[in-house]
Formats: C-alpha cells, structure tokens, sequence
C-alpha cells in the first residue's frame, strides 16, 4: 500500500512538474507559430495582389517565412474571372469586376505552371486564397493527449488563411 | 497522515480542478481567436469589394453616364465571393452566407444604397417562363400557399386564378435580397407663413435646395439653387468685374418680331456692377428694365440694345454660370482674393466666383428663416433609433440638432460677422448636415435589420450595433461600404460585428487627406523629378508654387494615383548624398552630387547622368548601359574626367521603399509611404490652415488666434506659454493656403463637372 501510494504520488509529482509546464510552453509555442504562419501566409497574398503575378521568386520567400519548427502543407486556389460570363453592352464598360463568375484553379495545377513558366499571370479582379495547416503533431498536441483524452483536443493544428482580390494585371 | 498522502491527496483534489479550469480558459481562447479571424475576413472581403468598386469606376473603360448602381452591386457581390472564399465555402455555398448579413451600407458622396432582404410578392410565369398578365397588362402573383409559379397556359392563354391573382394584398410573400433604391441625404423643412423646402446635402459643403419661398408680395416663388456653401466675404477683388454678352437687334422681321444676333463675342461684352451680377446670376428672369407687353420691345435694355435677354423666346441668353464661366474664360477676371490669397487659377476662380453667389443667395434668403426645429416632422424627427444610452451620445445629438431654432444657413449676422462657417466641423451647419445624413442612415439601416430579423426566420434576434464617434467620422468622412455579420456560430458566442472601409481613392470626393503635390511629373530619368508630398510635408519646395500661374507646380488627388503602387527601385539616403541602386549586381553607385554632367548628347549618350565602376574605367549611362565611344562636346577626356567624382561602391546601405504611381513620380517616403514626420502645417476644426512649432519638449504645437493675439495649442486644445522652435515662417504659411486654396478649388470644380450622372 505504502509503495503504491509512493508511485501514485511520483506520477502525480511528474504530471504537474514536468508535463504541464512542457505543455504550456508548447502551448505557447503553438501559438508563435499561429502568428508567423499568417504573416506570412498575409505578406505573400499581398505581394501577389500588388505584383498581379504568382512569381517564383515570391513563392520561395513564402516558404521561407514559414516558422521552422514545423512542416506545413500550403494550399493555393486562384479564382480568375472568366471572361465568357458577365454583362456586356455596347454603350457600357465591357467588363466590370464583381458581375462575372470566376473559376477555380488549385495548388497542383498552380506549382506545376510556376515550375514551368516560373511566374503565374493574374488579371486584377481575380481572387488569390492561400492557406496553410501543419502536418506534424506538436508538441503541444500530444502532450494534451496524455492528459486528458477524452476532451479530443488533438485536433489542434496551426493553421493561417488570407483572401484578396488581384489589383494589377500581372505582366 | 504523512506528507504523501496530503500531497497525494491535494493533488488529487487539484489536478482535475485546473484541468476542468484550463479547457475554459482554452475554449474562451479558441472563441477569441475564431471571433479574430471572422472580423480579419470580414475586413479583408470588404476591403476587396471597395477596391473592386475603385477599379472599376477609375478604369480607362468607363463610359461616361453609366450607372453608379452597376458599380455597387459588382462590390457586392465582390464582398460575397471574397468572403465565401476567405471562410472556405465558395461556388454555390456562398449564398448561404447572405443569411448572416443583415444589410449592407453603401455610402457615396450624396446618398446611400442599402443592399438588404426585402419583401417581395412572387411573380406568376406562363409555362414558357414569360411573366403571366392579364389582357390589361396587370401582372400576376401567385396566392399565399401556392408554390408552382406557372399559372397560364401559353397557348390558350387561360390562367388558374385558384393559384395567381392580380390583388398585390394577396400575393405570396418572399425576402430577397435587393440593392434598395438610391437615397439621397436630404431633409425636408416647412413654415407654412414663409417657405417649403427640400435640402440634399453631400459630404463636402455641397448643397442642392429646391422648394418655394414667399416673396415680397406674399406670393410663394418656386427656386431651385445647387451650390459649394462657403464664408462668402471672405473673397474680394472680383464683385465687379462679371461681364455678360451683349446682343444686337439688327432689325424686324415681317412678322415683326425683332431679329437679333449674338455679337462677336470677344468684343461685345458689358461690364455689369456688383448687385446687378448677383440678380443676373441668382435670378434666370431678372432684368434690368420692365418688360413690356409691346412685342417692338425687348427685355433688359440699355443703349437700345438688349442684354442676355432672347427676345424671341423671352429667355435668357446665358445662365448665372455661363455669365461667369464665360467672364473667366475671356480673361475679364484673371484674380481674386480668397481670405487673403491671391487665386489665379481658372477653375479655382469659377469655383470661388459660383460659390461666392450662391452662398451670398442662401445666406440672405433662407438664412434668417430655416431654422433646425422647422425640420419635416413626419419624415425626419420621428425617424431616431431608439436611445443608445450614452449621454449626450450620438442620437442625443441627433435630437438636439433637430429640435434647436439655429438659423442653418445663417452665415452672416446683420453686422456682417462670421457666425455658422460652413467649412468649420463645429459650425451649427455642419452639425445640423452630419445630423441630418445620420438620422437618414440610421433610420434606413434599423428599418433593414429590423425587417430582416423579423423574417427570415432566424434563431436570434439581430439588430442595429451602435456606432461609436469615430465610426461616423469614417462613414461621413468619404465613400465607403459598411457591412454587418451577424449569427455565425463562434465557438461558446455567436459572431455579431460590423466593419467599415472607406475608399481612398476615387474620382468622385476630395478630402484634405487625399491631395498630394509635387513640381512636375515625370519619373527618374527626368531632370526635375521630384516626390509627391502632401500639403503639410516639410519636404515641400513652396517656391514650386510661386509659378502656379504657369502650372509648374502639379497636385494630384489620391485617385489620379494607380492604386497598386509598386516597389521600385529602391533609391537610398546616406548622409551626405543620394545613391542608385542598381539590380543586377546587388550594389549601391553614388551620383555625382552636382547632377548634370553633360548637357548634351552624343549618340551613344542617352541621358545625362554617369556612373563608373571604381574598379574599372567602365562608363554608364542611367539606364545602366555602357558607354564605350562617346565624344565630348567641347573639352576633353581629361576635363570630362575631372568632373568626375569618384564614385564609390558600397555594399550594403539601408533601404528604402519607395512607391511608383501612375505618374511616374514616386511618393515621399517620410509623408506618404511612413507617414512619419512632423507637419509644418495644421488645419485647426474651422478648417483654416494654421503654422506650427515645437514646444521645449519638441511636442508639435500649433498657433491659433486669440482675443488680443494668438496663442499656442496643443492637439487636445491645452495653451502652450513656453518658448516655440521651428516655427513656420509667414512666407512658408502663405505659400502653402494659396497651393491649397487653388487646387481644393480647382479639383472641386473639376469634380463636379466630371460626376454628371446620377448618384455620384
């Protein structure tokens, strides 16, 4: 009895000197990494907005700024404005933007050209969305699992979003 | 019990306590940060409906006249797809999100669109689609509880009146969403003894009045007037100085009505006085003689010719703005006096002059007569949203405004003092027009959110936030949009805010925060590029506008600049002088600090400007060509080599960003791209430009006129009595109001030219 309460209490002593604190700090961590993922995840949209083009150039750096601590799985969908749709007059502006459908294209498609070509044109009034989620478990994430299971906190992922409208058209 | 057991015991007791404790803390953390981010995606979609509606209106394409109403709905829907793509749920999902906002404001420059359900009767069909009508051409709608929308039989043309009826009272009901028909920030007033009018205001001092006006006679007088509200006396030199075309009778015809030409118009002009150019322009039937029921006769005569009278017609020749347009145009007035500053700029001096009458007209009119409480009761005073519970906040503002007796138009009191500045933010005109524009906005948007939470059958109750101060300085300060998101489900809360984006550039509204000046226009390869710079910039040459005559000196409103900016090469700063930043090796060339080396051109020169590599003898030019052959006009290699600076290469220096506009000239890092600098001039609440200083402390100060003097004061009001540095020299303070008092002037002028069509 003696011996298993000693056990009990080592365990107990471990759980809160040792875990908790890690978990915290993880927490925190997570949370630093929240902040530069959508730093970067904004300047990047926003370098594409003004420059009216998905450059290599622009894409590397993006990776770059990404927070080191983790691996991130980006996910790019272009929405261009398709040109066949919208009203048209003769005594009118022959497109405005806002009034046409737009289409999608995704991450695959989007690298594939960007490999080729190195630069993706856009038209201002199309629609860039990038997004980001990590792939790894965090630190944090498995410490909450040893802790408490049964809440189903290991969906806690890092993850950052940012939408413009183009405002140039890409050279 | 021994320690372990207390601690076993304790811990025991602790553990799942801090646990329970820290998943709260942990969802209130997550509904914070998930609240976070709706409102940044709710801003961003915003933003890109306003940018959309940029685009569009300053785009090289548009066709002048077109609706401004085809602009709101493509930032719309903009704002709706941007949003659907921020939150994930793009293609057809994204109309589900219409169910989460309520309305959506779209602010211009003299009325509103408000984009909200509304309800609708359901419209019948024939089985071809068509819409169903009767042989009277009344249409049908379908009867409460049908849900087929075909009625009639094409062929046979037989409706089933048991499904469709023509009684609109009977019709089924549906919200849809629809952009509501403009309304205009306007205002009513009445006294029954004396006057009935109608007043559409704008954002700026813009006024449109139309109504009737008892005259001397006791007989109501219809007058319709538009115009810029200024503090007229403060412009002097031009009251007599209008001229109106001159218009000869050369005969009779045989019918006997004169025949009559325009005379040539550079020579046949008279000078009229000032009263009589004020009854000439204020009044479309004043003349200066009787008329007379003889048809041999004709009106407004002098010298036995007739002046700005159409005898055949009984019209006049030229209206009160062709009179002073045209005296503009002649080169009749080529200056005038406004609070001091001689204007000389055309269109600044149409607008002073138009603006000068039409003030001078309301003032004397309308301004001992209107008063705030005389406001339509049944449109406007009933009109408040219900009370925000802030003392003295904005609907008691409202409330106070439309129950005062202040004379809104009273400009002058009868011993010509300044007592209600139109220009002034404190004015009672100014207060009464804010009021009168946010009683309109909060009564159309409560009346949506109202009708949209009633029926659209929604779990929760929406209704109108409460703007705060700085809210409505947004809203009034320019065209915007403001958009409301309410009733998503946000982790323990449920998301209810507003966002409001102001557009920064565009073509329809000028501000003193989006003007911008520089010498001329051109870009680095010129030999006079300069920044642009905003009006209270250190930076700003005031001897650029000692040639405003001449044009040198160029302003430019924020929408003129292309509005994706660009990063260009960066041009960096050291102490001593200016570098060149040149992208192929990474690395920074000093100039020769006298600029111009050449003044002429070889060949194989293109520009003036040179740079060699330390290391070798290689020669550029400023497209960073090389220059292998060229030949000196006059001296010689050596003398040419002799100017020559030694250039060195420096590896790293700081860099700055610099932004290109549409005009090539890049803007001034300090007052546009940092907005970090300290200003020379302030504009003080009536609107006056006034110099600035540095207290002890280096506090910027301003200087303000006071009984017996001036005085100091900082930006909260507090007097300063210290010592001043660095204040603004009377020459500089003078230089800058006549740049800025010609070029507001001259862009409004322009502005409302330009914006002709309805609902600019």
């Amino acid at each position: 009895m003696e011996h298993a309460t000693e056990v009990i209490f080592f365990v107990l002593i471990i759980t809160v000197v040792v875990l908790v604190p890690i978990g915290t700090i993880a927490a925190r961590s997570d949370d630093v990494a929240q902040q530069a993922a959508q730093v970067a995840v904004s300047n990047f949209v926003d370098t594409v907005s003004n420059e009216g083009q998905i450059t290599e150039e622009a894409w590397t750096k993006f990776q770059e700024e990404l927070p080191k601590t983790h691996s991130f799985e980006p996910s790019i969908v272009l929405e261009p404005i398709d040109e066949n749709i919208g009203n048209k007059s003769a005594w009118t502006s022959s497109s405005v933007i806002g009034e046409n459908e737009k289409y999608s294209i995704y991450t695959s498609q989007i690298l594939d050209d960007l490999e080729k070509k190195g630069v993706v044109p856009c038209k201002a009034g199309d629609t860039i969305s990038v997004s980001v989620k990590n792939t790894d478990t965090t630190i944090y994430q498995s410490v909450i699992n040893v802790l408490y299971k049964v809440s189903g906190k290991g969906t806690s992922v890092i993850g950052a979003q940012a939408t413009r409208t183009i405002k140039s058209n890409g050279k | 019990m021994n320690y372990k057991k207390m601690s076993i015991i304790f811990l025991i007791m602790i553990i799942p306590i801090s646990v329970v404790l820290s998943e709260y803390v942990h969802n209130q953390i997550d509904t914070l940060t998930l609240q976070t981010q709706y409102k940044t995606m709710l801003e961003d979609s915003t933003y890109d409906a306003i940018l959309a509606y940029e685009m569009n209106t300053m785009s090289a394409t548009v066709a002048k006249g077109e609706d401004n109403k085809r602009y709101v709905l493509a930032s719309v829907n903009t704002f709706f797809n941007s949003l659907a793509t921020n939150m994930g749920v793009s293609g057809t999902n994204s109309i589900d999100l219409r169910l989460y906002v309520p309305a959506i404001l779209f602010t211009s420059y003299d009325g509103y669109y408000i984009y909200s359900p509304t309800k609708m009767p359901k419209v019948a069909t024939d089985d071809i689609g068509l819409g169903a009508t009767d042989d009277n051409g009344n249409i049908y709608y379908l009867r409460e509880g049908n849900d087929s929308t075909v009625v009639k039989d094409s062929s046979s043309g037989t409706v089933d009146t048991s499904k469709a009826t023509t009684d609109m009272s009977n019709a089924k009901i549906s919200y849809d969403y629809m952009l509501k028909p403009y309304i205009y920030y306007s205002a009513s007033y009445s006294d029954s003894n004396k006057y009935n009018l109608v007043v559409n205001y704008s954002l700026d001092n813009h006024i449109t009045v139309y109504g009737q006006i008892k005259d001397a006679s006791g007989k109501f007088q219809p007058f319709t007037k538009s115009g810029y509200l200024i503090d007229y006396n403060s412009i002097t030199d031009v009251i007599n100085k209008l001229k109106i075309k001159k218009i000869k009778r050369t005969g009779f015809n045989s019918s006997g009505n004169p025949i009559q030409v325009v005379s040539d118009a550079n020579t046949e002009y008279v000078e009229i006085d000032g009263d009589t150019a004020y009854n000439y322009i204020n009044d479309y039937n004043y003349t200066e003689a009787p008329p007379t029921a003889n048809a041999n006769n004709y009106f407004g005569t002098r010298d036995g010719q007739s002046y700005s009278f159409d005898v055949v017609t009984g019209k006049r020749y030229q209206t009160g703005d062709q009179i002073i347009e045209d005296s503009v145009n002649q080169g009749f007035i080529t200056s005038l006096k406004y609070k001091g500053q001689e204007i000389t700029d055309s269109d600044a001096l149409k607008y002073y002059i138009k603006a000068y009458y039409f003030s001078k007209w309301i003032d004397e009119n309308l301004g001992g007569i209107v008063k705030a409480s005389d406001i339509n009761e049944e449109i406007d005073k009933n009109a408040i949203v219900p009370d925000d519970g802030e003392d003295n906040g904005i609907n008691d503002q409202i409330k106070l405004s439309f129950t005062s007796d202040d004379k809104i138009f009273d400009i002058y009191d009868n011993s010509d003092n300044l007592i209600n500045n139109p220009d002034s933010e404190t004015s009672i005109f100014t207060n009464h027009r804010k009021s009168v524009i946010q009683n309109s906005i909060l009564y159309s948007l409560n009346s949506a959110i109202s009708t949209y939470s009633t029926n659209m059958d929604l779990l929760t109750e929406n209704r109108l936030p409460i703007f705060s101060q700085s809210d409505w300085e947004k809203i009034l300060g320019n065209i915007g949009m403001t958009v409301f998101l309410q009733g998503i489900p946000c982790g323990t809360k449920t998301f209810n805010d507003y966002a409001i984006v102001t557009s920064a550039n565009n073509n329809q509204f000028i501000n003193k925060n989006n003007l911008y000046f520089t010498k001329s226009i051109g870009g680095p390869e010129t030999t006079s590029y300069n920044d642009y710079h905003k009006i209270d910039c250190p930076a700003v040459v005031t001897s650029w506008f000692d040639t405003i005559e001449t044009a040198n000196p160029r302003a430019d409103i924020s929408a003129q600049f292309k509005y994706d900016a660009r990063e260009v090469e960066v041009k960096t700063y050291s102490d001593d002088d200016d570098f060149w930043y040149k992208k192929e090796d990474g690395k920074y060339y000093k100039g020769n600090p006298g600029g111009l080396l050449y003044e002429d051109k070889t060949a194989e020169v293109k520009n003036n400007l040179y740079y060699y590599d330390k290391d070798s003898t290689i020669y550029y030019d400023s497209d960073w060509n090389i220059v292998n052959d060229y030949t000196l006009i006059g001296g010689s290699r050596e003398a040419f080599e002799k100017k020559l600076k030694e250039i060195k290469v420096y590896e790293t220096q700081e860099v700055m960003t610099a932004y290109l506009y549409d005009h090539k000239n890049t803007g001034c890092y300090e007052c546009i791209v940092s907005n970090n600098y300290i200003p020379v001039v302030k504009f003080d609440e009536d609107g006056e430009m006034r110099r600035t200083g540095l207290d002890t402390d280096e506090k910027l100060v301003m200087e303000i006129p006071d009984v017996g003097g001036n005085k100091w004061v900082y930006d909260d009001g507090t007097e300063y009595t210290g010592t001043v540095s660095n204040r603004t020299s009377d020459d500089e303070l003078n230089k800058r109001k006549k740049a800025w008092y010609t070029y507001i002037a001259k862009y409004r002028n322009n502005l409302h030219n330009a914006n002709t069509y309805a609902n600019r």
